[in-house]
This record gives structure tokens, C-alpha cells and sequence, in this order.
């Protein structure tokens, strides 16, 4: 069964030909790179987030890479829900369009949920259930995988996404933006307990987690240094910081998975990338003899392919929309 | 040829089904439902009661803008998807022209478009009737409706308002000597998709990709501008 | 009016307090640093409106939206440059669905504002120990 997907919930347009939930044709991300390939020569400056002006092409180019013709799309897959309206508006309403038109089913899929199915097309073996952590743009959250549509969320943010305390760490510290890998490898070079920061437990709910604080301690230390004329050794700092984060990510993660029995558990996000959080995680699991999931960078930001791979198994499930799907910026998972 | 006008840039969303030209239906959902929600229902409904398919459909035409940033997207979105499955091409319109394509058609009347922008503003374009047809006399801009006066006192005829924003320069300008105002009636007062459908008839289509939002702000110096006139008061 | 607060919590409290007073349909626009407790002023805000929902950092998805009797949306600006961009996400649709605009890092959108918005500006005075002015707000006629 071959599904068109749409994912425009943010920052990324994408467009995606997925075959039975796991076999990517193709994934079409809008990005810098690819306006040269649209435009070619001069390109004109398109921001961010220009999913109307771009969405057609990608359309165009997913049929043309993947080699198929719009007769061979058996249904159509969109981002519905949660994110920037303006933005998943764009894609809701390009994709329930061209479902009519083409009559084929309608599936809408919950962005995260698009986030944990992206391990499936990393993983062709993994199957629910499963333990997922979550940790990419602004997601952090603990997810109970019983089943391809049946999900319950453990734990979340309550502040600050993991990320971006990396990244707001990073500009506070003088480093670049996105923030995470320059923190990775300054860090490689430093002590991880020259500073000591916070590990907060949120109170009513122990899988929650709070990053908020820790931000803060950084940026006090920062100006603390700047104020004083002590000088910041950056290198433990970071390291330091990358020691709590991931003390946090996989304290609660190794918990949650002894607690509810999982064999299975898999990290999908662009935090997953930290060098400190890979192999904590690697070394939890081994101990714990566990088996890890962490599927490769292009499958951890937002993309098409995702939202392709959940929505077979929604359509399996029965999940379909009318000609009157609407976008939300909140969802529950 | 089959055409299907969409119009969804302020508070009501509209779909009508046009034949070589002459429209054969007309919906319009103004209960402050989301358009995501309407739109397209209307275009399926309307397109079943005339006996269509969307497959017969030779193009679809729809409202660009000026108007509501998120109204616009629906409807351009709308339009992108069925003419990339459709494999048909896309007629974009100005919000204001189609207002006047849909407003009094009386010979000579002269037709002063006015979407509220918010400030004090509005979108705006003005138009003369001229056999049968309205003649843009503007570009579509946004103006304060204090310069929107003197620019309708030099024409020194009396001109005919539409558009949600036809209220607040009635109600700012009725007063002002030497300019002589009225509203349109109000069945011929606000865009709609018929007003989409018939812009579109002496339009070039383009392919979908081509299609993309007019939203008209201020200018940044404009804006400014505005600011100190404003701190000056 | 200005206040000092010495710790997240009494920053929250003073969102709270905020949040019930602020006028729905108005704009409240947050200056500060990282770190000064812009999210925890909002998190109370929320709770002021009577919105019993989790908020948190809106950074990455750049607009929260808490929908209950009350509508607060929370705007984080720190990922946009200028005022046009803040155009672009639909600011101006979110100005007339007459909820509270609370928009952090208000620095980088300077110019989108029409004067009558909440002016909150928040600095650090110590590590737990925070300044909050607010002033402005809708002209009552």
C-alpha cells in the first residue's frame, strides 16, 4: 500500500512516498539545499516555514524520485495536530485536497505519534510494544508504546525541552546555534563534575522532568564568571551540563522500562545525537540487557517519511478523515 | 469549461461551480467555523448537487488575497492540492477585484473596496463600472482610511462601498464634506466566491506551484511613519 | 508598578494575579533574558485565566495555544528576527480571536506593536531574586 504523506508542522515542509508503513521511496524536505535544485541558479530568498509556496513542488518531485504516477497513491497522510496552525494548516488542507481528487482515504496523524513510527523505518524488526523517548525541537517526552495507535504518555517536560537547553546553554555560553553538537564536543574535553547542577524531580508525577532550572544554573555560573573575572572552564561546563541532561533522560527512561518490563526501548530525536546521552543509554541497556533503537539523523527531525510510516498503521486501525479535517495546535498524544 | 472559485479570506468562506462563465452554483458558510472546516465540504456538496465530478473540473480559481492570513491559506492550499491531483491548472485572484466582480454593476457606478486592516486601515482598491465590467483604478494597497479620503474626494463622484471594512469608512467618512458615500446593498457587499469566478473568466491560469499569498502589509517605513505622526498627536 | 519576586514560584503568583486582570484581546509583551522567569510569569498567567493546562517552553513550536474559558497564547519570539516574521506565523488572525497575546523575547519583534500592549520587563538582581515592572495595557476610554 502506497501512502502520500505530508508533514508541515513547524519549521519543515515535507512531502514522502511511503510503501507499507517501513519502505521510504522517497522524502522530500524542503530545505536551502533543495531551492537550488527547485530554482537552480539564482535562488530567491524563501524563509523558514514557507510551506504554501513550496509544497507543490515537493509533491511534484516525490512522484518524479519515487518513479510512481498519482494513480499508484492508495491514500493520503497529513500532520493534523500538534503544532504551528498557520503551518499545519498548509499541510492539512493541500493533503485532504488532493485526497478528494484522487478519492483515496484521508489519514490524519498526531506529529509525535509520526516521531515514534520513525523508528520503524529504521528498524523494519521493532515492533510495539516498546518504550520510546522522544527528545526532538521541542519534544521531550517518556512513551508507553503498547500498540501502533495505542500509546500513553509517561513522562514530559514540564519547562524546557531537552534540546533547547542545549541550545540556549550554548548561545549564553558564546557557542553556535543549534547548539547541541558544539556543546557535544567542547564537552569531550572536560571534567563532568566540575560543576554542579541541578537534577530536579518534578513532585506529583516522577517520570515528568524539568530543564528549565537547569538552564538557569547555567546562564548564573556564566554571568557569575563574567561578573567575578573567575574564568569559565566552558569545556566542563558543558560536559558537566551533558552529564545532567543525560542523568535525567536515562534515569527516568531505565526506570520507566524496569517498571513496566520492557526489553525494547527505543530513543528517537535530535538530542539523541549527544555523545554522552548515546552512550549512557548504550551502557543502561547493556547492564539492564536491554535492546536500544536509535535511528539515524535523518529520521529524527521532522520529515514526511514519519508521518508516511504512522499513517499505515492509523489506516490499518481504521483512523480516517473528511473533507473537513481541521488543524490544532494542541493535541494529547 | 468547469471551474471551481474558492473564496475564503475573511469571515465567511464561500465555493461556487462556474460553466463557460455562467455560474451554476453558489455556497456560502458564515457561522465562524473555521474555513478548514467548511471549504471544502461546500466544494464536495455543491459539486455533487450539480451533477459534477471533481474530475470534470477544467480549473479552480480562488482568492489570494489581500485578507485574513489564515483564511488564505486554507484556501490556497485548498486550491494547490486539487490541482496537483487533478493535474489542472490554478486562477488566482485579488480579494478586492473579486469584490467588485460581485458588487452593483450599474453603469459608471464607482466602487470603493475596503477589507479592515486593523488601525485604522484597510485594504483597498478602488474601480469604475464600465460596460458591464469594473476598470481597476488602483493597485491593491493598504492605506489609512484618513488618506483613502482625499484620494475618493478627487474623483468628485460619489462612490459605492464594499467590504466588511465598507463600515468603518462609512461611519469615519459620511460626515466629510465634498465626498458623497453609500453602501452597497448588502447581498452584493461582501466577497464571495462568485465574485472569485467571474474575475477569473479574462485571467491567464498558471500551474499550482505558481500560485501564491498577496497579504499586503505596511511597509516597515510606512509603519514607522505611522508611529510618528501617531507620538506627535 | 514595579515588583521584586525571590523565586520561581512568587514570579508564578505574579503571573497569576496578571493573568486575571489582563483585559482579553490584549497584548502582553515580555522583555527579558534568559533565564529572568518569562515562562514562569506566563505559566501563572494561565492559571489566573482559569486554564488548567500544562505550559511550557514554546521556543521550538513558536505559538502555544491554552483554549478554555479563556484563551491565552503564548509566543516566544527567540527563534524569529524582526516583526515581519512575526506577521508570518498569523499574528494578526491571533490579535482578533480576542484571547491574551503573552509574547516572550518581545525584544526581537519590536515595531509589531500598537502601543497599547502590557509592557512586562524582567531583570535578574541575583540569582533567585528577579525585578518585574509592568506597565501599559489597553486605554480604558
Amino acid at each position: 500500500m502506497l501512502i502520500l504523506s505530508v508533514e508541515s508542522s513547524c519549521d519543515e515542509t515535507a512531502v514522502a512516498l511511503v510503501e507499507d508503513g517501513r519502505r521510504v521511496l522517497t522524502d522530500q524536505i524542503f530545505s536551502q539545499v533543495a531551492l537550488h535544485k527547485i530554482y537552480g541558479g539564482v535562488v530567491p530568498e524563501i524563509a523558514a516555514r514557507s510551506h504554501l509556496e513550496v509544497i507543490v513542488q515537493l509533491a511534484d518531485r516525490a512522484l518524479a524520485e519515487a518513479g510512481v504516477s498519482r494513480r499508484d497513491i492508495d491514500a493520503v497522510a497529513c500532520t493534523y495536530a500538534p503544532g504551528l496552525i498557520g503551518a499545519v494548516l498548509v499541510g492539512v488542507n493541500f493533503a485532504k485536497s488532493a485526497a478528494l481528487a484522487l478519492d483515496v482515504p484521508l489519514i490524519p496523524v498526531h506529529h509525535i505519534r509520526g516521531h515514534i513510527a520513525a523508528n520503524y523505518i529504521a528498524y523494519p524488526e521493532l515492533e510495539p510494544p516498546f518504550l520510546c523517548l522522544a527528545i526532538s525541537g521541542g519534544n521531550t517526552m517518556l512513551v508507553d508504546v503498547r500498540g501502533y495507535t495505542d500509546m500513553r504518555v509517561l513522562g514530559r517536560t514540564r519547562d524546557d525541552a531537552a534540546g533547547e537547553c542545549f541550545d540556549k546553554s550554548a548561545r549564553v555560553m558564546g557557542l553556535g546555534y543549534p547548539g547541541g553538537k558544539p556543546i557535544d564536543d567542547l564537552s569531550q574535553n572536560g571534567d563532568d563534575h566540575r560543576y554542579d547542577l541541578p537534577r530536579p524531580y518534578v513532585g506529583d508525577n516522577p517520570f515528568d522532568m524539568s530543564f528549565s532550572g537547569l538552564k538557569t544554573s547555567v546562564v548564573n555560573i556564566v554571568h557569575h564568571c563574567e561578573q567575578t573575572g573567575e574564568p569559565l572552564d566552558k569545556p566542563s561546563l558543558a560536559a558537566s551540563l551533558c552529564r545532567a541532561v543525560s542523568e535525567s533522560l536515562v534515569g527516568r527512561t531505565m526506570e520507566a522500562a524496569n517498571m513496566l518490563g520492557y526489553q525494547h526501548i527505543a530513543v528517537a530525536g535530535g538530542v539523541a545525537a549527544n555523545s554522552r546521552i548515546r552512550r549512557d543509554f548504550q551502557t543502561a541497556c547493556g547492564k539492564a540487557g536491554k535492546t536500544l533503537y536509535t535511528p539515524p539523523m535523518c529520521l529524527c527531525g521532522d520529515n514526511g517519511a514519519m508521518i508516511g510510516a504512522q499513517g499505515y498503521y492509523e489506516y490499518l486501525a481504521g483512523t480516517r478523515a473528511g473533507s473537513d479535517l481541521n488543524a490544532y495546535a494542541t493535541k494529547e498524544l | 469549461m468547469l471551474m471551481l472559485a474558492l473564496e475564503s479570506s475573511a469571515k465567511a468562506a464561500s465555493a461556487a461551480i462556474f460553466e463557460d462563465g455562467a455560474m451554476l452554483g453558489l455556497s456560502v458558510a458564515n457561522a465562524g467555523l473555521t474555513h478548514s472546516r467548511t471549504l471544502l465540504p461546500m466544494a464536495e456538496a455543491l459539486l455533487k448537487n450539480l451533477d459534477k465530478k471533481l474530475t470534470d473540473l477544467g480549473a479552480v480559481a480562488v482568492a489570494q488575497g489581500p485578507g485574513s492570513f489564515t483564511g488564505l491559506r486554507i484556501g490556497l492550499s485548498e486550491a494547490k492540492g486539487l490541482c496537483w491531483a487533478l493535474e489542472i491548472p490554478a486562477v488566482g485572484v485579488s480579494t478586492l477585484e473579486a469584490m467588485a466582480w460581485g458588487g452593483p454593476d450599474r453603469e459608471g457606478a464607482m466602487l470603493c473596496c475596503a477589507m479592515d486592516a486593523r488601525r485604522s486601515q484597510v485594504y483597498n482598491a478602488l474601480f469604475t463600472v464600465e460596460n458591464g465590467c469594473p476598470r481597476r483604478l488602483t493597485a491593491d494597497r493598504a492605506i489609512a482610511v484618513e488618506e483613502l479620503k482625499n484620494e475618493l474626494k478627487e474623483y468628485q463622484k460619489p462612490w459605492i462601498l464594499l467590504g466588511d471594512g465598507a463600515a468603518l469608512c462609512y461611519n469615519t467618512l459620511s460626515e466629510e464634506p465634498g465626498l458623497t458615500l453609500c453602501l452597497a446593498p448588502e447581498p452584493l457587499r461582501i466577497q464571495s466566491a462568485r465574485g472569485v469566478g467571474l474575475a477569473a473568466q479574462n485571467k491567464t491560469p498558471v500551474p499550482p506551484e505558481a500560485l501564491l499569498p498577496v497579504y499586503l502589509r505596511l511597509s516597515q517605513a510606512e509603519r514607522e511613519r505611522q508611529a510618528r505622526l501617531k507620538a506627535q498627536e | 508598578m514595579v515588583y521584586i519576586t525571590n523565586s520561581e514560584r512568587e514570579t508564578e503568583a505574579l503571573g497569576e494575579r496578571f493573568g486575571a486582570a489582563a483585559a482579553d484581546g490584549s497584548v502582553a509583551a515580555l522583555y527579558g533574558d534568559l533565564g529572568c522567569g518569562k515562562t514562569a510569569f506566563v505559566r501563572g498567567m494561565a492559571r489566573g485565566m482559569g486554564l488548567d493546562v500544562p505550559v511550557t517552553s514554546p521556543t521550538f513550536t513558536i505559538v502555544n495555544e491554552y483554549i478554555g474559558p479563556r484563551s491565552l497564547f503564548h509566543f516566544d519570539m527567540y527563534r524569529l528576527s524582526d516583526a515581519e516574521e512575526l506577521y508570518d506565523i498569523g499574528w494578526e488572525d491571533y490579535l482578533s480571536r480576542n484571547g491574551v497575546c503573552a509574547v516572550e523575547w518581545s525584544e526581537n519583534v519590536s515595531g509589531a506593536f500598537e502601543g497599547d500592549e502590557y509592557v512586562i520587563c524582567f531583570s535578574k538582581l541575583s540569582d533567585t531574586q528577579r525585578e518585574i515592572s509592568i506597565e501599559g495595557g489597553p486605554q480604558k476610554c
